[in-house]
């Protein structure tokens, strides 16, 4: 694995990878978060889309990723686009959940009070949600993880995931493990260097 | 505006008429009976209005029509300083004044600080009065801590606060004391007259407990009956306002004897 890493391509597929999980992890959890609680507080667009969410969260990897190359290219934002669709509906169900418990008798405070719409969504229903939230990023940078590397394989010609097809084409378990556990080792990283301290923080208020 | 005669008296200190209630019926969907009916008074500037009455009899969902939280009655609320609210939503122009509200638990902000959450609804220019009604309230040593560090009693101290901060034009009082034990409850009543000194405002004070309404009003309505209507209107005479624990005991008993007769001949 050192030796790949100094002479081979590990670091820079890695870095390519890490980018689109990037890109990806964050388009899927900003959308899917802001379609989450939208659906979780407004109950009418939750019956009207419920049904979408659920075919969408059932849709195959594979099918989505296929449909997305065929119908928009073999290109960059296409492939991230690809990942973040199939994180999106989790993400989406999962902050619905959160956002149908949101507490009504501070939302009644803040109404009394007279406070902005932002200011309610950022000091009454956002705090209320990161429980959901982190929950849906840990979930969520796993799911990605393993499908970037399946939308490399089809259509990217760098990254890991093609590394990992070259590899395969000549058996070579070694470079599998070696890239594996540069993967591992990186989002164990992300883990502890990030979720952690990040949850420690928001979780601060309490005792 | 002939409507006036029918509101009931007001307490002798009273300024000026800031608000007019009249709700002809209040019914709660899918119930057969109003919880309220009939029921009309008026508030002035500055004056302590005790609303009692029994556990249940529609003094919360009066204070929720108050507050503009529940709007489908019959009626008007009517803001006689910045314009009148019909019943439904508020017409375009006319805003009501700011309302303090102070509920049953202190509902705080658990994630925000002391002092952010007054922060959070000060009007501008309000920093430096909400500071020192903290310090009054012995709070300001505890404006940096979360909710879920002070105790409970505090919590409620920092709720009065909130209510008393934003220069409000009136407070609501929802039964703020009552899942406090006798001595608790003294010191709470202490509290809010010590806000209410501090920033004097008019405030509705809705509650089961008489000795809440012989310790802090100038007025006490009575609610009774279903659905719920104002069986008496009792203004306090001025040397027995917010008087010592002996007036405010013998007070206290007088108005359970004109609780007791009222429902007796009325109901």
């Amino acid at each position: 694995m050192l030796h790949l890493a100094l002479h081979g391509d590990l670091l820079a597929n890695l870095g390519i990878t890490l980018l689109r999980v990037a890109g990806a992890f964050t388009l899927a959890m900003v959308v899917g978060s802001a379609i989450g609680i939208a659906l979780g507080i407004w109950r009418r667009l939750d019956l009207a889309f419920d049904s979408w969410l659920t075919v969408l969260l059932n849709l195959p990897a594979l099918v989505s990723i296929m449909l997305m190359y065929v119908w928009f290219g073999l290109n960059e934002p296409t492939a991230i686009i690809a990942v973040a669709l199939n994180k999106l509906p989790s993400t989406a169900v999962t902050l619905r959940e959160g956002a149908r418990t949101l507490d009504r008798s501070l939302l009644e405070m803040a109404r009394c009070y007279r406070m902005g719409r932002w200011a309610v969504l950022r000091h009454v229903i956002l705090p209320q949600l990161t429980p959901y939230f982190f929950a849906a990023a840990r979930s969520g940078l796993a799911i990605i993880w393993k499908i970037v590397l399946v939308v490399e394989l089809l259509g990217r010609s760098d990254g890991v995931g093609f590394a990992i097809e070259q590899y395969f084409q000549l058996f070579d378990v070694t470079d599998i493990l070696a890239y594996t556990l540069a993967f591992i080792l990186v989002v164990q990283a992300i883990e502890w260097g990030g979720w952690q301290p990040l949850e420690h923080w928001a979780n601060r208020w309490r005792r | 505006m002939g409507r006036v005669a029918a509101f009931g008296t007001l307490g002798q200190s009273v300024a000026a008429v800031i608000l007019e209630v009249l709700i002809r019926r209040k019914t709660f969907p899918g119930a057969r009976e109003p919880v309220l009916a009939d029921l009309a008074f008026a508030l002035g500037a500055h004056e302590i209005v005790a609303v009692v009455g029994p556990s249940g009899c529609g003094k919360t969902t009066l204070l929720r029509l108050i507050s503009g939280l529940d709007q489908t009655f019959e009626g008007e609320i009517t803001w006689t300083q910045s314009g009148p609210r019909q019943s439904g939503p508020a017409p375009a122009g006319v805003a009501p004044p700011r309302l303090g509200m102070v509920f049953q638990e202190p509902r705080l902000l658990p994630w925000r600080t002391v002092w952010q959450n007054l922060a959070l609804v000060l009007p501008p220019g309000q920093d430096a009065a909400a500071a020192a009604l903290l310090k009054r309230l012995g709070l300001w040593a505890e404006r940096d801590s979360y909710p879920s560090r002070i105790s409970l009693g505090m919590a409620r101290r920092v709720a009065i606060a909130r209510a008393f901060a934003i220069a409000p034009a009136l407070v609501l009082l929802d039964e703020p004391f009552a899942s406090l034990d006798a001595g608790n409850a003294d010191l709470g009543r202490a509290v809010l007259l010590e806000a209410w000194e501090a920033r004097p405002t008019a405030a509705l004070l809705v509650t089961h407990d008489l000795t809440d309404a012989a310790a802090l009003a100038d007025r006490v309505l009575m609610l009774a009956g279903r659905p719920a209507r104002i069986i008496a209107d009792i203004p306090i005479a001025a040397n027995e306002r917010r008087g010592d624990r002996a007036t405010v005991a013998q007070l206290a008993a007088r108005l359970r004897d004109i609780q007791e007769r009222s429902v007796i001949s009325g109901f």
